[in-house]
């Protein structure tokens, strides 16, 4: 009896400590399970939400510490990054968190709202916006003018990525244009010459026509509709929709420009693709180009179709397996969607200095350019080792010719999901292209009001 | 007339069976599919995973993937931690849930309905109006990043169906047993142990593994709150796997096949407990 | 009292901040990064009745709560039936239930996403060695994207439902079944009349879980389609995120949050009384009849 009431009173403790654990708070750090290296996290995590104030004096021998967020697919660069800003910046310990891209936003907008925001941030273009609007990124034009920086060092699409209300939010590090892969062998079979830079629309319609063999799951050209991947609909889309001459809002940003005849002109170009020429993949109204297109490339099932770098790097594998040619152009039309990643400053950030120290470490066109991950945004170390290889060749040429993108206004992620709904719509014979983008207007409007 | 009977029996008891099985088969099709896809997937090398033609033979089978999730320091840390926080928080969370049921199925007290009400209401709020109160909750505890953070949010997060089914079970139960041994003099922890956890073993095992799946396959919360790769658990390490140039199906498959061993390893010790039960429940009544 | 501190400590110490949050942001106007509040009244509320969509929202996840509820409970009665009889390899078949349960969702959510690919998914390769009209858009058209997502929700959710049936199993007493067949029972009456009976309030527990689950639950949902096509299969678990995350507008996320839990309430002071009624009359007898030396 006695020991069941040992055990009794044991389970209870354990049960207990746990809850008391989180009831007191301070003595929890102390219980054995932890992970040594946490402890030195947790310190920095009780700091006070509102003590913004950097602590900059890095008392000798005692490292300032900061932390920096980035995707995950810069894992393998972490320690090459993290030893060389050390070595520049003895007086630094950085921490990079690499994340993955599943829930990136959210977990970067919870750390920021919960007090803990990382000091230096990175960002898709498409993701700046929204937080600016909503006071959770600081402005970087101090540090521009403090470290020398020149908005014309960067690829121009990418730096307007940063800019709204001609205020410096975020310093691209990446620029993430997209090329037009074409499979020269089924350009062949149809006896048809390969597609040039900004190939006039109008003949893109009528070559993809001829490449389209739906019976035997060949398709002319890939659009992507997918709601879970909306950056991917907005670079499909806005190829088309800009070179027509048409956006999404007026230049002022105060209205929507979804109802001009131009935009109409541009979705119904887009969406005809689909639902009348069928020169397009039948899922396309819920694929992405990543996910969905690039594999179907990859089978040789695509004609033509937007690439990004990284998979244009693997392509050759797929090419020699399944027996096909290919190169890469400008997309068609005249205009193209500028796509990047940038650095940010979080506010609450708690070592803005030394953010910037590493930003700046970052941006140092050799530091940039020695990695095969992403195409660098500073236009020095576009000219930097692996950057100059024929294969990119094509990418530096799109990039180029991508000046144009989504607006920066607050409100992106509501207009762009008013969009994409009316796109789809569209696409599945719900609605004409006018009347969707009638609809469209009128939700945007009552949304900027 | 009684060989009439017989045989009357004996053919619906054959259709019967028959019925049985196609329904096994048709279940064992259903669960077992979309995972035999990811089995061959895993075996399939990168350039013949997206086939236009998909085969569910892999051809020609390969071993690179695992041989790649085998190598990922990350990956195989992952592992160890999710194991080390699932059977952690199964523990607790079980423990918590029995004396919670326990106490809400035999005591009443004031306002116990409405405890009870409200636990479950819990589960009504969405997760991601949660988010940010419970990170912030937790990095006041200063619990980010640890092992104990997890556990707590497990347990939160778990509790409330932990103590509905429990309590389900527990309510079931004669009252008999247990007024015997009060008169034998054993208290309240002791009728617990001795007498109700050995009753409601299955329903025991049950709870445990809904709250080891829970902590197992949990994605969100730990992104948030453990994104220190000393800690992260294998859910958040496998979306390593998919990045904005697409999805690397085969790594990602090897290595969710992978975790599902450990899960299905516990699932068939939990079960021998369950299936005990078949046998003592004649004793039970 | 003891027994249910820890529980209700744990729960009380992460669920306060939360509910008054809710209720705090839905009457107010929100400014990040601090989350400052000013009373608005009930501006947030006119503001979502005002949106053209709800009444879609809501139907979608009428349908989605319901369904998937009725899919998971009967696809795990009928396996937990199936468990049930003592059938060589019942044990392999146990585990093979069991696997669904056990793939991490993120996983399970993109490989149902691929096998209903319109182009090269599985499920339209196998039709169309059937018969070429049988592949469809599953996930691209509105008549089919919903219904999809919940086959595959529920074949994520119904090993549970299983499991603890079959624990509930367990806990008849095999005499009863006897007793029932020695009386001339055929098994669809010991079925009718013995087990039905018996599983009455975790069939009940099973169903009021599964349906506050499925209410907010749209990960699966988020990968497979999005809420698309067009809002076809966009349900308000989904609608709450894109407002707090995508638009990072927590005020009406909240609110939204705080009509569900509302109208579950109300919901809930309607369905306990009547199901409580029938139920506790023999307990409160047995309940009165226990009492404990200390404590």
């Amino acid at each position: 009896m006695k020991r069941m009431k040992k055990i009794g009173a044991l389970l209870l403790a354990l049960v207990m400590v746990l809850s008391m654990a989180a009831g007191c708070g301070s003595k929890a750090a102390e219980s054995a399970e932890q992970p040594k290296d946490a402890a030195g996290t947790k310190s920095e995590a009780a700091d006070d939400t509102k003590s913004e104030a950097a602590d900059n004096t890095a008392s000798t021998g005692e490292k300032t510490k900061i932390t920096a967020w980035m995707g995950s697919w810069w894992e393998s660069e972490v320690p090459r990054l993290k030893a060389g800003f050390e070595e520049k910046y003895p007086e630094y310990e950085l921490t990079i968190e690499c994340l993955p891209i599943n829930n990136y936003i959210e977990a970067a907008v919870t750390s920021i709202l919960g007090g803990n925001a990382p000091d230096a941030l990175a960002l898709d273009g498409l993701m700046v916006a929204t937080p600016v609007g909503q006071n959770l990124l600081q402005p970087m034009d101090d540090f521009m003018s403090r470290y020398g920086w020149e908005q014309d060092q960067f690829s121009p699409g990418a730096m307007k990525n940063g800019i709204m209300n001609d205020t410096v939010y975020a310093v691209p590090y990446r620029t993430a244009p997209n090329a037009m892969f074409y499979n020269k062998t089924l350009f062949d079979k149809a006896g048809l010459p390969y597609p040039t830079d900004n190939m006039p629309l109008d003949q893109f319609l009528e070559t993809a026509e001829k490449l389209t063999n739906a019976s035997e799951g060949v398709y002319g050209y890939g659009i992507a509709g997918s709601k879970n991947d909306p950056a991917n609909v907005i670079t499909s889309l806005g190829c088309f929709l800009w070179s027509k001459g048409g956006d999404f809002l007026t230049e002022d940003m105060t209205a929507s420009a979804m109802d001009t005849a131009e935009s109409v002109e541009g979705v119904k170009f887009w969406s005809e693709l689909y639902t009348k020429y069928k020169v397009v993949p039948e899922g396309c109204i819920n694929y992405a180009i990543s996910a969905d297109l690039i594999p179907m490339a990859q089978n040789g099932q695509l004609a033509m179709v937007p690439i990004d770098a990284v998979s244009a790097s693997s392509m050759d594998e797929y090419a020699k397996k399944n027996g096909f040619e290919w190169d890469m152009c400008v997309a068609p039309g005249t205009e193209d969607r500028a796509a990047a990643w940038l650095w940010t400053i979080p506010t609450g950030a708690k070592n803005v200095d030394g953010a910037e120290k590493f930003i700046d470490y970052f941006l140092q066109p050799e530091v940039l350019a020695d990695q095969d991950v992403v195409m660098p945004a500073v236009i020095e170390a576009q000219s930097i080792g692996v950057w100059t290889d024929p294969l990119y060749e094509a990418f530096w040429r799109a990039d180029a010719n991508a000046k144009k993108f989504p607006p920066l206004t607050p409100q992106w992620n509501e207009i762009q999901n008013i969009v994409i709904t009316g796109l789809q719509n569209v696409l599945q014979g719900a609605a004409t292209p006018e009347d969707a983008c009638k609809s469209m207007s009128d939700e945007i409007n009552g949304l900027l009001k | 007339m009684e060989k009439e009977l017989k045989k009357k029996s004996s053919s619906g008891r054959r259709v019967k069976h028959l019925a049985i099985w196609l329904l096994a088969i048709f279940i064992v099709l259903f669960s077992v599919v979309p995972f035999l896809w990811a089995v061959s997937t895993s075996l399939k090398d990168e350039v013949s995973v997206y086939a236009s033609q998909p085969t569910l033979l892999p051809h020609p089978v390969t071993f690179e993937n695992y041989k790649a999730v085998f190598t990922d320091s990350n990956m195989m840390k992952s592992f160890g931690n999710t194991i080390k926080v699932s059977v952690l928080s199964t523990i607790v969370s079980t423990v918590v849930a029995v004396l919670g049921a326990y106490g809400f199925s035999r005591y009443k007290f004031p306002g116990s309905k409405t405890l009870l009400t409200s636990i479950l209401f819990t589960r009504l709020l969405p997760r991601v109006t949660l988010l940010v109160p419970f990170y912030i909750t937790i990095s006041k505890l200063h619990l980010i990043n640890t092992y104990s953070g997890l556990v707590l949010l497990y347990l939160v997060v778990g509790i409330p169906v932990s103590i509905w089914l429990m309590k389900g079970f527990i309510d079931a139960l004669p009252y008999e047993v247990e007024e015997a041994a009060v008169v034998d003099g054993c208290n309240a922890f002791q009728v617990l142990i001795k007498i109700v956890v050995p009753m409601v073993a299955p329903a025991i095992a049950t709870v445990a593994m809904f709250s080891f799946i829970l902590s197992w396959n949990e994605f969100l919360f730990p992104l948030l709150m453990a994104k220190d790769s000393a800690i992260r658990p294998i859910a958040v390490s496998l979306a390593f796997y998919i990045d904005e140039s697409g999805i690397k199906w085969g790594t990602l498959m090897a290595a969710s096949v992978l975790m599902s061993v450990p899960a299905i390893i516990f699932f068939s010790i939990a079960q021998k407990y369950i299936v005990a039960g078949l046998s003592e429940g004649a004793v039970k009544g | 009292m003891l027994f249910v501190a820890p529980s209700a400590i744990a729960i009380i110490l992460m669920m306060v901040y939360p509910i008054l949050q809710i209720t705090g942001f839905s009457f107010s106007k929100i400014t990040l990064p601090f989350f400052d509040m000013s009373f608005t009244g009930l501006d947030n509320f006119k503001n979502i009745f005002s949106k053209a969509e709800m009444g879609t929202i809501v139907k979608n996840t009428l349908i989605w709560t319901i369904l998937s509820m009725v899919l998971r409970v009967v696809l795990g009665f009928a396996a937990a039936m199936v468990m049930e009889s003592k059938f060589r390899g019942m044990k392999i078949l146990r585990t093979c239930a069991l696997i669904p349960w056990v793939i991490p969702s993120i996983v399970a959510s993109n490989t149902w996403r691929w096998i209903y690919s319109a182009d090269n998914g599985l499920l339209n390769t196998v039709l169309r060695m059937i018969n070429p009209d049988l592949a469809a858009n599953w996930l691209g058209s509105a008549s089919t994207a919903l219904t999809s997502v919940i086959i595959a929700y529920s074949w994520a959710g119904f090993p549970f439902i299983m499991l603890m049936l079959v624990a509930a199993m367990q806990g008849i007493p095999m005499d009863y079944k006897e007793a029932a067949k020695i009386d001339g029972a055929n098994s669809l009456q010991v079925f009718r009349y013995i087990t039905l009976p018996s599983l009455k309030q975790i069939l009940t527990m099973l169903i009021v879980l599964e349906f506050i689950n499925g209410i907010n639950s749209f990960d699966m949902l988020y990968v497979m389609t999005g809420g698309g096509p067009g809002i076809a299969s966009e349900v308000i678990g989904l609608t709450i995120y894109r407002y707090a995350f995508k638009n990072l507008d927590f005020a009406t996320a909240s609110t939204i949050s705080f009509l569900i839990i509302i109208v579950m309430i109300i919901a809930f002071l309607f369905y306990v009384p009547a199901s409580a009624k029938g139920r506790n009359k023999g307990d409160g007898a047995k309940r009165r009849g226990i009492r404990w030396k200390k404590n």
